[in-house]
């Protein structure tokens, strides 16, 4: 009974293949009736299909594939056409087929149901096209067709050593090995726990000595190496694994629409990840009744533009740069871009005013937001609302990207950019309350530190929301901890934040997170059923040490803020917004001279700052110098040339602070009383009503004055003083630089 | 007359059962992962050789307020899924004719009748055999579970 189950499991995986492959000959069929090599095929199939029912005796089966054979047998013995008559109902048959084998894999019996009128019209439009149209029945149909007969014969002969291949020992054709794909997951599941179990094993062979153990723990880590790369290539399979059922769609969506519709598809044995081929299924059927629908006119237009009756849907797929594109090409009218205008501004999607400034490309992104449909009525293709938007999220969910081109009256051009596997997914890693959480790198626009010099930390409110600047937006700020409820330590004033600039529909908005990490390539773990309902979470994946992270829902996290929403009420405009003034920040050197405190010099003017031993100085002439690093170093004494320096008796001190710069090639040293701060202020100095003698002006910081000291102007000072023994009383030079 | 083996373990005063056939192993300080916003039931999730399950907190599922669960996870599959109950201590594998199950008192509200299949009476005692499905089920959907309190149970510990 056991082995009598398996084999029946065997019989519906090949009966599905073989109305699959059906499907997809009878429209190729359709368009070129004269290929006699595929009516060859579907009768193969076909009789197949009687032959094995009969043996299970699933008679429902068994009589409509019968009748299907007949009418094949007519065809291909040139004694009647496949047209579209009788390709719609050879395809209505092929859904009833398909209809038994499920309810034969529910119920290990046939469903009832009965298929006479299909049959009885299969055979009548076998008997249509000859001159006596003869009593419908199938026992009649067969003996006017003797050639069916031989090839009916011929085919029983091959079937038994097909099925009986497993017990013939030696023979040299390998038949392939149909896996369950849940099998293929946990051997993957075990495969990338295998490189955990490696990362924990390795640390103990570098310190181990034992040659023998070191050498098996390498050959354990090369072959998990590799058996981690088979696996990742087993996953992969062709395009066509989805496409084959395309031919079909078109056929169907393009009756229902009236147009005349041909498919070609390119590079259907590109290779993708299994799962990722599941989830753009969807969206490519979304495009494809799209591009019928919406963008490919019906014949009498087609004609009128004087294109031909029949349109093209080109269905492209390439690897390219380690990712695969996928395209899909229509040569229809394109996208009506001013149409788009009007709908979006009827939608009230945008503004009037603003949408008349729109470009085509800008145009197209509006086809992404959420309720937006072109089409007037609700049909059952489109037009319903659920539409682009659903088709950018299930390919951006997987890491991939859409673009859309189009040219009036030359047709559309979809192009998705899908990763080439979903299993390893680069993201980054983030802390927050102590906890590590993982943000996917392709939702990551760009990663901020943002160190604002304000007590607020730069943040600004905008109706409720906090914001921040990133040139010259206003981004709305999430905090990671306050999205998931996290307990953890408020901002400080000044604390720099980690900001994750990430991507929601559109709309930008900046995720705080404690501590940004590194980026990583993971392996991503299904959760199944277990986070349904935690919109935070997209998944989770296990780290080198075992334990498991989270991976966040971009997506999750910005619906369940609200931000959205408030952003709706209250959209920030970033034209209106106000521009604070650039404020350039400089680090001076505070520092102190006899008689004046607070005198500041811009840090990078300044080499080193050295203690210096009064008995270090020597005199040249009336000049002091230092031999100072295998140079000789000019001493200035700033209160000699500074207003409101004081000279103090050469009482100086033992160590004096010395501050060491370069100008025009010489070295110099300045002699200072003390060195106090390091701060940063303002780059704009407040000029001086009557200018001051070696001082460039002032900056106010927290409510002091500090002067800033002219070093060109001292150094002058000190230069002319050697040959004129003459002060001036002011220079003001203007160098350039 | 049926017998069947119940895994019996203990949370504050407790002594629950589950099935033995349903249980894969019992563990020690298996490291968890905690999820933000999920109901206090679930721990978090914890990693059983690249398996993923829930870890419950058996205490707040029951409402036992003196218990821990700390140290001791036991890991179930209950129908297709993986879940790891968090305990205070383990026990012993027993046996009991399936006949002697003592059914919840009928006037206990639903919440309790879904966590609760029975009790099988010990010299010292009741062992509560809980719904290893409805656990299942509470942790799978963490959202709509509901804490069910063992308090109101007249069973004497």
């Amino acid at each position: 009974m056991e082995n009598h189950d398996e084999i029946l499991a065997e019989f519906i995986l090949e009966a599905r293949e073989i109305i699959d492959r059906l499907d997809v000959d009878f429209v190729r069929l359709e368009e070129d009736p004269s290929e006699q090599a595929l009516v060859g095929n579907i009768f193969r199939g076909l009789h197949t299909l009687k032959g094995s029912s009969g043996f299970f005796s699933l008679k429902r089966l068994e009589k409509l594939s019968h009748a299907g054979e007949s009418l094949l047998g007519k065809i291909r013995a040139g004694q009647a056409e496949l047209d579209f008559d009788k390709s719609t109902r050879l395809l209505e048959m092929n859904d009833i087929l398909r209809q038994i084998i499920d309810g034969v894999e529910a119920n290990h019996v046939e469903p009832a149901g009965d298929d006479q009128e299909l049959i009885n019209a299969l055979l009548g439009l076998s008997q249509s096209e000859k001159i006596s149209p003869a009593q419908v029945s199938a026992s009649e149909v067969e003996p006017e067709l003797p050639e069916v007969a031989v090839q009916e014969d011929s085919m029983e002969v091959l079937e038994p050593p097909e099925i009986a291949f497993a017990s013939t020992p030696g023979q040299e054709v390998v038949v392939p090995v149909k896996v369950n794909p849940e099998v293929l997951d946990k051997l993957m599941n075990i495969a990338s726990e295998m490189v955990l179990a490696r990362n924990r094993l390795l640390p103990f062979s570098q310190q181990s000595s034992d040659k023998l153990f070191t050498s098996a723990v390498r050959s354990i880590d090369l072959l998990t190496l590799e058996l981690q790369e088979r696996m990742m290539k087993m996953r992969m399979q062709p395009i066509y694994h989805i496409w084959d059922k395309f031919p079909r769609l078109v056929r169907d969506v393009a009756a229902e629409c009236g147009k005349k519709v041909r498919l070609l598809q390119e590079g259907a044995e590109t290779e993708l990840d299994r799962i990722l081929l599941d989830s753009i299924r969807d969206p490519l059927v979304h495009l494809i009744r799209n591009s019928i629908d919406h963008s490919i006119e019906s014949p009498e237009i087609r004609l009128d533009k004087g294109k031909s009756e029949l349109a093209y849907l080109v269905l492209r797929a390439a690897h390219q740069n380690g990712t695969v594109i996928v395209e899909v090409i229509d040569d229809g009218a394109g996208i009506d871009y001013e149409r788009v205008r009007q709908r979006a501004i009827s939608r009230g999607l945008i503004s009037v005013e603003k949408a008349h400034t729109l470009n085509h490309k800008e145009l197209i992104d509006l086809i992404f937001l959420p309720g937006f449909s072109t089409r007037e009525t609700v049909t059952n293709l489109s037009g319903r609302g659920v539409g682009m938007d659903v088709v950018k999220n299930n390919i951006e969910n997987i890491g991939g990207s859409i673009e859309i081109t189009s040219v009036p009256n030359e047709g559309t051009h979809v192009k998705l950019k899908i990763p080439l596997t979903l299993a390893i997914l680069p993201t980054l890693f983030v802390r927050c309350a102590d906890e590590i959480f993982l943000i996917p790198q392709n939702r990551i626009l760009e990663l901020v530190r943002f160190a604002p010099n304000e007590p607020n930390n730069g943040i600004e409110d905008f109706y409720g929301t906090p914001t921040f600047r990133l040139r010259d937006k206003l981004i709305p700020l999430l905090f990671l901890n306050e999205q998931l409820h996290l307990t953890s330590t408020p901002l400080k004033p000044k604390q720099k934040l980690f900001i994750a600039v990430l991507n929601f529909n559109g709309t930008l908005f900046g995720l705080v997170v404690e501590e940004v990490l590194n980026i990583q390539d993971i392996v991503i773990k299904p959760l199944g059923d277990l986070l349904r309902d935690m919109s935070n979470f997209a998944g989770a994946t296990i780290m080198g040490n075992g334990e498991v992270a989270l991976i966040l829902d971009v997506d999750g996290i910005a619906r369940q803020s609200g931000l959205i929403e408030r952003l709706q009420t209250n959209p920030i405009r970033q034209e209106e917004r106000y521009v604070a003034p650039v404020v350039e920040m400089i680090s001076v050197l505070l520092f102190e001279i006899p008689g004046l405190h607070k005198i500041a010099l811009p840090l990078d003017a300044i080499d080193h700052i050295i203690k210096l031993d009064s008995a270090e100085i020597q005199q040249n002439g009336n000049r002091e110098v230092v031999y100072f690093n295998e140079q000789l170093m000019d001493l200035v004494r700033l209160d000699k040339y500074v207003s409101g320096g004081a000279r103090e008796a050469q009482a100086h001190h033992a160590r004096a602070p010395v501050l060491t710069c370069q100008y025009r090639d010489r070295l110099y040293g300045l002699v200072v009383k003390q060195v106090t701060d390091i701060i940063e202020v303002p780059a704009k100095l407040h000029e001086l009503s009557t200018p001051q003698r070696g001082l460039n002006g002032c900056i106010i910081y927290n409510d002091q004055v500090i002067n800033v000291l002219d070093l060109e102007e001292v150094l002058i000072m000190h230069n002319i003083q050697e040959e004129s023994n003459e002060y001036p009383q002011v220079i003001d030079v203007y160098l350039p630089n | 007359m049926m017998e069947r083996s119940f895994l019996v373990f203990h949370v504050g005063a407790y002594s629950l059962g589950v099935p033995a056939e349903e249980l894969i192993e019992v563990n020690r300080n298996l490291g968890y992962t905690k999820v933000p916003g999920s109901p206090k039931m679930i721990r978090g999730i914890l990693n059983l050789r690249g398996l993923l399950m829930p870890a419950v907190d058996m205490g707040a599922y029951l409402d036992i307020p003196d218990s821990t669960c700390q140290s001791f996870s036991i890991i179930l599959k209950v129908q297709e899924n993986h879940i790891a109950l968090m305990v205070d201590s383990i026990g012993d594998i027993m046996g009991f004719h399936i006949q002697e199950l003592v059914l919840p008192p009928t006037h206990l509200s639903g919440q309790f009748q879904e966590a609760i299949e029975g009790a099988f009476k010990l010299p010292n005692g009741l062992l509560i055999i809980l719904d290893t499905k409805a656990i299942s089920r509470n942790a799978q959907n963490p959202a709509g579970a509901i804490s069910v309190g063992l308090q109101s149970l007249s069973a004497t510990p």
